[in-house]
């Protein structure tokens, strides 16, 4: 089966500002050649640190940046060095979901006028009235919800109202960029559940670009570690946290804090050392 | 107010801790205790009033809150200090540790003076006595390079450096109570684990008590002895960690156990393997339901629950009407 979504050998480097009159300036190398292939269905979870490249990543694959070396392939068509006018099918067949959704609402447009501006933008055929009113639904937000700005929303439901935005054009694929992170326990499961439901009634692929392993575990098939712009380890979610051969993916799984892992030392001594 | 959650020996008392705004009450009637050497973990998620909590035993509230109540330490109520008072304490005998370092620390001073500030206002040393104690500090904080640290200023750092500079300048008087507001809840996972080993150990080599505030129970469970959930500006829910986490009396809190164990235990997820979750959102702080504060989210509450209900136990305190277990 031929990848839906593929980076190939993908390298960026960003230059760092100058610091001197006699030095070149320096350079960041965010990726350093990943190799990732995402099967059409699948859910790839991308987990790695701050500074792993991770979210380099996830922007090269929906075409917000280019690479320095490499390509990105999107149903087998490279999406790399083309105009803006021939991406037409990669904005609609790729979409996005961002961290921080205070950050990537327009807090001045109205939650409908936000969600319906992809359909507009890409010019969807269709009832964008009718297509709105099926999104809101299918996130969960309350009807009338469309007449609202962001700021009335609290952080859970302004995920919904970013993810509504991100299913409206009817991608293929979905990357999330640390969708869940800025939530709160309590409302992060109920948007996880979300993605999870919406991924089967859309047969959606799902990239999850996360440092949440815990979250990568329960959400991915298949999962990638990235580490200093390097895939250093990739299979399936089960092997990879059940028997994971490289030594940087050994240290993340044991820096995480489980409660049944602190629990039994608690009443004596802590559990951590 | 049970006999378990006031250790003879308090080294912290709080008692009935309001935090009011001139419209809403935000904390409402917090007490809690903390022996000498202790460690409690306060739990809650965002608007449960928990880094408010700590504000105001530590007497930092913002200017449009209020606070009332009592606050004890060492047989003195910091509540009736005047802020001159207040100031030989804060910092000396009880520290604070913030959850944003980079805001926490001033960006225009060296890391070194920051550090010394403390020491030379609290402790009257002079500058180079003040330093090679800095210098000290630092090296315990396991800063790579420390009299380099120094001289650097906060944006230098990495966020685990800076947060570890934070924890320096809190334990540079050995206080008697360290209080951490989230300090690792920016921080990747293997930083995370470093700091709070970090602060397990120093925190026993000064026999200092804890108070670690935070919205994540994995990281409590292995850092604290006893743990207070808050919800809505009360405590719901507290007791040994090991009782609270392994049987939960409170609904909220069994929620949010199931919901942050799901993702690791797959025995938790319901037969569609989705994670169990608690219906409904938080309200933002002062908008919480009259009564008691979860039942608009819990999937229990009756009439009775439009009062208010006591916290009450036997060490392992509940405030529910239909606590999980039956009646307390």
């Amino acid at each position: 089966m031929s990848p839906i979504l593929e980076a190939v050998d993908l390298v960026r480097d960003y230059r760092l500002p100058r610091r001197s009159f006699r030095h070149p300036p320096g350079v960041r190398h965010a990726l350093r050649g990943v190799a990732l292939a995402i099967g059409a269905g699948e859910r790839v979870g991308v987990v790695g640190e701050s500074g792993s490249g991770k979210t380099t990543l996830g922007r090269l694959l929906v075409g917000l940046d280019y690479p320095t070396a490499g390509d990105v392939r999107f149903e087998g068509e490279s999406i790399v060095g083309r105009r803006e006018r021939e991406l037409r099918h990669l904005r609609r067949g790729v979409q996005m979901v961002f961290q921080d959704p205070m950050g990537s609402l327009d807090p001045r447009m109205t939650v409908g006028a936000i969600v319906a501006e992809p359909l507009a933008g890409l010019r969807a055929p269709g009832d964008h009235a009718a297509r709105l009113a099926a999104l809101l639904d299918a996130v969960g937000l309350p009807a009338g919800s469309a007449r609202r700005y962001p700021h009335q929303f609290s952080g859970g439901q302004r995920q919904r109202i970013a993810i509504a935005r991100a299913l409206a054009p009817s991608p293929r694929v979905l990357i999330a960029d640390e969708p869940v992170s800025a939530l709160d326990v309590s409302v992060r499961a109920q948007v996880l559940n979300l993605l999870l439901d919406l991924a089967d009634d859309l047969q959606l692929t799902v990239v999850f670009v996360s440092h949440d392993l815990s979250v990568v575990r329960f959400l991915c098939d298949r999962v990638a570690v990235l580490y200093q712009g390097e895939i250093v380890e990739q299979g399936l979610t089960a092997d990879v946290y059940e028997r994971p051969q490289h030594e940087y993916t050994r240290t993340l799984l044991a820096a995480v804090p489980t409660i049944e892992g602190g629990l039994p030392g608690v009443t004596v001594r802590p559990a951590s050392r | 107010m049970t006999a378990a959650l006031r250790p003879a020996t308090a080294l912290l008392d709080v008692e009935d801790v309001r935090v009011t705004t001139a419209d809403t009450t935000i904390v409402d009637g917090v007490s809690f205790a903390l022996a000498p050497g202790e460690r409690v973990g306060l739990i809650g998620e965002s608007g449960s009033g928990k880094s408010l909590t700590a504000l105001a035993v530590m007497g930092l509230l913002p200017e449009e809150l209020r606070a009332t109540g009592r606050v004890t330490f060492d047989g003195r109520d910091l509540m009736a200090l005047s802020d001159r008072e207040l100031g030989s304490v804060r910092g000396d005998r009880i520290a604070m540790v913030f959850q944003e370092p980079m805001t926490a620390l001033n960006p225009l001073m060296r890391v070194g003076r920051q550090v010394t500030e403390t020491l030379s206002l609290h402790r009257g040393l002079r500058r180079s006595a003040a330093d090679a104690r800095a210098v000290e500090l630092l090296t315990r904080v396991e800063l790579p390079d420390p009299e380099s640290a120094m001289r650097a200023y906060p944006h230098q750092l990495s966020g685990g450096q800076r947060q570890r500079v934070m924890l320096a300048m809190a334990l540079a008087c050995d206080p008697a109570v360290l209080i951490c507001d989230e300090p690792t809840t920016a921080l990747d996972v293997t930083v995370q684990a470093r700091m709070l080993r970090l602060i397990d150990r120093l925190v026993d080599e000064e026999g200092s008590a804890l108070l670690f505030i935070t919205h994540d129970l994995a990281v409590v469970s292995g850092l604290c002895q006893r743990v207070l959930v808050m919800y809505g500006g009360r405590i719901v829910e507290s007791g040994a960690t090991i009782d609270v986490f392994a049987s939960p009396r409170h609904h909220y809190t069994a929620g949010l156990l199931d919901a942050s164990a799901a993702t690791t235990d797959a025995r938790r997820l319901d037969e569609r393997s989705r994670l169990p979750i608690i219906p409904g959102t938080v309200p933002p702080a002062g908008h919480f339901p009259t009564g008691c504060v979860f039942r608009t989210r819990c999937a229990h509450a009756t009439e009775i629950c439009e009062t208010v209900p006591v916290l009450e136990g036997d060490g392992h305190d509940v405030a529910c009407w239909h606590p999980i277990g039956g009646p307390v």
